[in-house]
């Protein structure tokens, strides 16, 4: 008798169907089909979650994301595009550019910031140009004096109070504080 | 003779009443919404709060007192608040809720793991708005409030203590510094 190399050793199912297709070492079939009814479902409520939440006014302002603003309950609606002031520990900006370290500012009887004033100046200038301009038509916050600051939940008053009053040399009697809302506790 | 016109896989010659839903165009209108919506959503809402009254510059002195239209005063200072009213000769302290100094600024881990630095606050905001309400109901024509800070004080605390005011309706606030 010839010898034969051992195969498989399981017995009378080797030849059925069901094992057959098991024992298959062909491709997988890659074919996934859409499921359309989830989909437009998912669809739909995204869009009317975000419709809900649209805000056509025209705002836009850039919140630093370095900087954790303080909230507070009677706070009322950023209206228009006022100029913004942004002052962390390490530094002070103007409209989202670094104009002024605050590490001078933090010295008693310092009350000095030549660059941050003459951003500012600038700022104010420009604005008062264009309501010249256009004869008093076009009116902007910061032709009007009014600046938003920002400013991280760490910074010292001695920092604000300065900045404060560099603003209003520049020409910005007022001062509003960006803070994040929280709804009045019942 | 008149016939129904039969749209449709309508029976007996009636007009159907389905109508098939385009779904490729519907999701195209969908796809196209939810782009456009995403780029101007805004995902965090922020307010402010309006200082009226300004704040103190280098040369500025306090006026003498009979010229002083303002005369309700709150200081904060590390060891708590204190709260003036001068035309009644009125003075109180509220200490901290806890050992001063009233404010820490500690390291904190955030939701997205990054280390920060925040304030932990320890004034008490609710017996300063009693007191701001007493004294409002006896001068419920006075709106205008001295907010006094020590130059280490946290904005943060600044901006609760503005927002204390604002709640019992004190709107005209003015800040100015010490050396607390």
């Amino acid at each position: 008798m010839a010898l034969v190399a051992p195969g498989r050793r399981i017995g009378s199912a080797y030849k059925s169907q069901a094992l057959k297709k098991k024992l298959h070492h062909g491709r997988r079939a890659t074919y996934a089909a859409l499921l359309l009814t989830p989909m437009v479902d998912m669809f739909t409520i995204l869009v009317l979650y975000l419709i809900q939440q649209f805000n056509a006014t025209g705002q836009i302002l850039f919140i630093d994301p370095n900087i954790a603003l303080p909230a507070a309950r009677k706070a009322s609606e950023v209206n228009g595009n006022p100029p913004f002031i942004t002052i962390t520990n390490d530094m002070i900006s103007v409209q989202g550019k670094p104009v002024q370290p605050t590490e001078p500012l933090r010295k008693e009887g310092e009350w000095s910031a030549p660059k941050l004033e003459e951003a500012l100046r600038q700022l104010r200038q420009l604005s008062t140009d264009v309501e010249q301009a256009t004869g008093g038509r076009v009116t902007t916050e910061s032709a009007q004096g009014i600046v938003l600051v920002q400013a991280d939940v760490t910074v010292p008053y001695v920092l604000i109070k300065k900045t404060l009053f560099v603003a209003a040399k520049a020409g910005f009697a007022r001062a509003d504080f960006a803070v994040v809302p929280v709804p009045p506790s019942p | 003779m008149a016939g129904l016109i039969g749209m449709g896989s309508g029976r007996g010659g009636r007009r159907a009443v389905d109508a098939e839903i385009h779904l490729v165009p519907l999701i195209d209108l969908l796809c196209s919404l939810i782009a456009f919506l995403l780029m101007t959503a805004i995902w965090t809402q922020i307010s402010r709060l309006e200082l009226k009254n300004g704040a103190d510059g280098p040369d500025s002195q306090p006026a003498p007192t009979q010229e002083q239209k303002m005369l309700l005063k709150v200081q904060i200072h590390d060891k708590g608040f204190t709260v003036l009213e001068q035309s009644a000769g009125f003075e109180t302290q509220i200490a901290c809720l806890r050992e001063p100094p009233c404010f820490r600024i500690e390291q904190q881990t955030d939701t997205k793991g990054l280390k920060r630095e925040t304030v932990v606050s320890a004034y008490d905001y609710a017996r300063l708005e009693l007191t701001l309400k007493e004294l409002r109901a006896k001068f419920a024509s006075q709106k205008d409030v001295a907010i006094v800070l020590g130059d280490r004080v946290p904005y943060n605390e600044m901006i609760k203590t503005m927002d204390t005011c604002l709640a019992v309706g004190l709107d005209g606030i003015s800040l100015s510094g010490s050396a607390l």
